[in-house]
């Protein structure tokens, strides 16, 4: 079966390298921890990146990295060919606009004493992109239209919403600067299961409207397959495997992405059950120095 | 014909809010069978959490009521029996795991007292034989090295560790009824598909019958023999698993099929089968059917009217379908739904 070629696959929009990311003890004591130990991927233009693994694993760091929420200790982060790791918080400003984040708790994200109006339009504000509030209204309208919901909705508050209404603003929001890359953390997880495909289906409309790229972070493997282009596996803060979407379903080389793969639950009832393929992760945390061996064109894999 | 291990009959529960009575439950009877395991499946407010608690004697009064109905275990009315004696049954007869571990265990007692005092509380075991037994149940849950772990405190087991823990204490007495909240809903996929498997290994061992509740259709195909699927706190369809599956008669319980990626690459161009609106607000639940407003295959008498629970005509025995509308013909005449 032929991989779709994402649009225009010269130079990737974001690019990172080598990511190291340490979190040293607290003032309690305790251990420190490696959330990146060498962390390597890049997003092309239109192209939508799963990134799966167990929780801990650093899915999330290398999302927050990536957007300049966080500092790497080592390694760079390169958007649209320019390198951003290291740029101040005045310099990085113009690259916000750019890329967005969107998580898994759409409650969390919501302030229940404003208009969800006006937390649409913040981004906007900040960046100063609106004059008045007649041109305001009219953008946070269109952005509600394109989430699929309501203009008049923008003077209601957060708890007049359901669930997946929520996380529709928060996308609204996320879409107000016009990005080209949105970092989606769990974004369907906290959601009902009738909801869930309703989202993902304004994930993809959007990509194909807007031309957008995403890193799609999820343990919903099932999900990831439906969506993704390609899929990194993660496991204890370093790429194990990473290739198109359909290699690494058909074809896992690493055991820890076999594990993962028949952990799957399957909704066929009549099919016999497997037992899962155990793997031992803390016996073979991935070695900083262990490189990624290209297997077939496009699917690497971590020597192991 | 063998008598059911636990029976529900017409319990209804309700919530005063301040916008008004919350009708979580709606008049639901079912019975699961010694041996049997029972997949519940529902979003959220289709009553699925709420009326197991209801059932143990574990909601919160006064803002829970139970109006009406009867749970019967072994001859007794859960619902009449006096706290003491439902204390005794909740914990030895009937075990109970839930979604979130690190609030259902005690912080500052070590595992192995906490697995104890269910054991000394329901069994007069004394210390030792409670310790030894205790080890024994780490070790049937797939923990290494269970003895030396019953003096770790629960901050030091990793999520899927204390999960396995709370399904230890849940199987602790041995009980005849396992009851699993959305047990797996936290942890990993690897870790729930180890879970799933112990679940059945101790279902052949022992013998237990089981009512796992969940959202996730891969996860009761994998573990349920019956399933139940429930919405705004009744049941739209259930029957045998694999009926049900292939062979769905409700709108709701076909959507909900429908809309899972199904393990099916998607390129990223095709969309998913999506069931529009959401769930009722159950304050103001619709007149008719519950899931009429969502149903692009509702009739008029939908609307209107509370479709009763029936077998459904000509299908596997046991397979019963709330709904006024018949939903293999309704498909016939839409092709470009197959």
């Amino acid at each position: 079966m032929s991989v779709p070629v994402p649009v225009e696959a010269t130079a990737p929009l974001v690019e990172v390298r080598d990511l190291v990311r340490r979190y040293t003890k607290g003032w309690l004591g305790g251990r420190g921890v490696t959330a990146l130990n060498g962390v390597s991927l890049c997003v092309n233009r239109g192209e939508t990146m799963g990134l799966v693994g167990e929780s801990g694993s650093g899915k999330s760091t290398t999302g927050r990295v990536l957007l300049g929420l966080e500092r790497a200790d080592e390694g760079t982060v390169f958007f649209d060919g320019t390198q951003i790791s290291g740029l101040s918080d005045r310099d990085m400003k113009p690259w916000r606009r750019r890329m967005q984040a969107i998580f898994q708790d759409p409650y969390g994200a919501l302030n229940p004493r404003r208009q969800v109006g006006s937390f649409i339009a913040e981004p906007l504000l900040v960046q100063g992109i609106c004059r008045n509030r007649p041109e305001m209204d009219d953008r946070v309208a269109t952005l509600l239209r394109q989430v699929g919901l309501d203009p008049s909705f923008m003077r209601r508050y957060p708890h007049e919403f359901s669930g997946g209404q929520r996380q529709r603003l928060c996308i609204a929001r996320a879409l107000a600067l016009g990005p080209e890359f949105i970092v989606a953390d769990e974004p369907i997880t906290a959601l009902d299961v009738s909801i869930q495909a309703q989202i993902v289906n304004l994930f993809q409309d959007l990509r194909q409207k807007m031309g957008l790229s995403y890193l799609f972070i999820s343990h919903d493997l099932s999900m990831i397959r439906y969506l993704c282009h390609r899929v990194a596996v993660m496991l204890r803060g370093r790429i194990v495997e990473l290739a198109p979407t359909e290699e690494i379903f058909s074809d896992p080389r690493h055991p820890y992405t076999r594990s993962l793969l028949s952990a799957i639950p399957i909704p066929d009832p009549d099919r016999p059950h497997v037992r899962p393929v155990r793997f031992n992760a803390d016996a073979n945390v991935p070695d900083r120095l262990a490189e990624m061996v290209e297997v077939t064109a496009g699917h690497f894999v971590l020597e192991h | 014909m063998a008598s059911p291990l636990i029976e529900i009959r017409n319990l209804s529960v309700v919530f005063d809010t301040p916008a008004g009575t919350l009708h979580a439950v709606n008049d639901l009877s079912y019975s699961v069978m010694p041996g049997e395991t029972l997949g519940i499946v529902g979003e959220s407010g289709s009553g699925k959490s709420v009326h197991v608690m209801a059932m143990l004697g574990l909601l919160s009064s006064p803002a829970a009521r139970i109006v009406s109905g009867e749970v019967l275990f072994r001859g007794h009315d859960l619902l009449r029996l006096p706290e003491r004696a439902l204390r005794d049954i909740r914990g030895r007869d009937i075990g109970m795991v839930f979604q979130d571990p690190m609030s259902s265990l005690n912080p500052v007692l070590t595992i192995g007292r906490q697995i104890r005092e269910v054991l000394q509380r329901h069994t007069g075991m004394n210390r030792p034989q409670a310790s030894a037994r205790a080890a024994e149940l780490l070790e049937l849950v797939g923990i290494p090295d269970p003895a030396g772990r019953l003096s770790h405190y629960p901050h030091e087991f990793s999520g899927g560790m204390r999960q396995r823990v709370m399904i230890a204490i849940g199987l602790a007495c041995n009980p005849a009824l396992l009851i699993a909240d959305e047990a797996t809903t936290a942890l990993d996929v690897t870790m729930q598909a180890q879970v799933i498997d112990l679940i059945r290994d101790i279902r052949q061992r022992l013998g237990t019958t089981v009512i796992w509740i969940t959202h996730d259709m891969g996860v009761v195909a994998e573990l349920a023999d019956t399933i139940q699927v429930m919405y705004a706190g009744r049941i739209m369809e259930r029957g045998p698993i694999s009926p049900v599956f292939h062979d769905p008669r409700s709108a709701y319980t076909w959507g909900l099929l429908r809309c899972m990626p199904g393990g099916a690459p998607g390129n990223g161009t095709q969309r998913l089968y999506q069931i529009p609106g959401s769930p009722p607000n159950m304050v103001h639940p619709p007149p008719g059917d519950p899931f009429a407003p969502r149903n692009r295959f509702a009739t008029e008498r939908c609307h209107r009217q509370v479709p009763p629970l029936r077998q459904v005509p000509g299908g596997a025995p046991g397979h019963m379908v709330a709904a006024w509308y018949d939903l293999p013909e309704i498909l016939a005449t839409h092709p470009e739904l197959h």
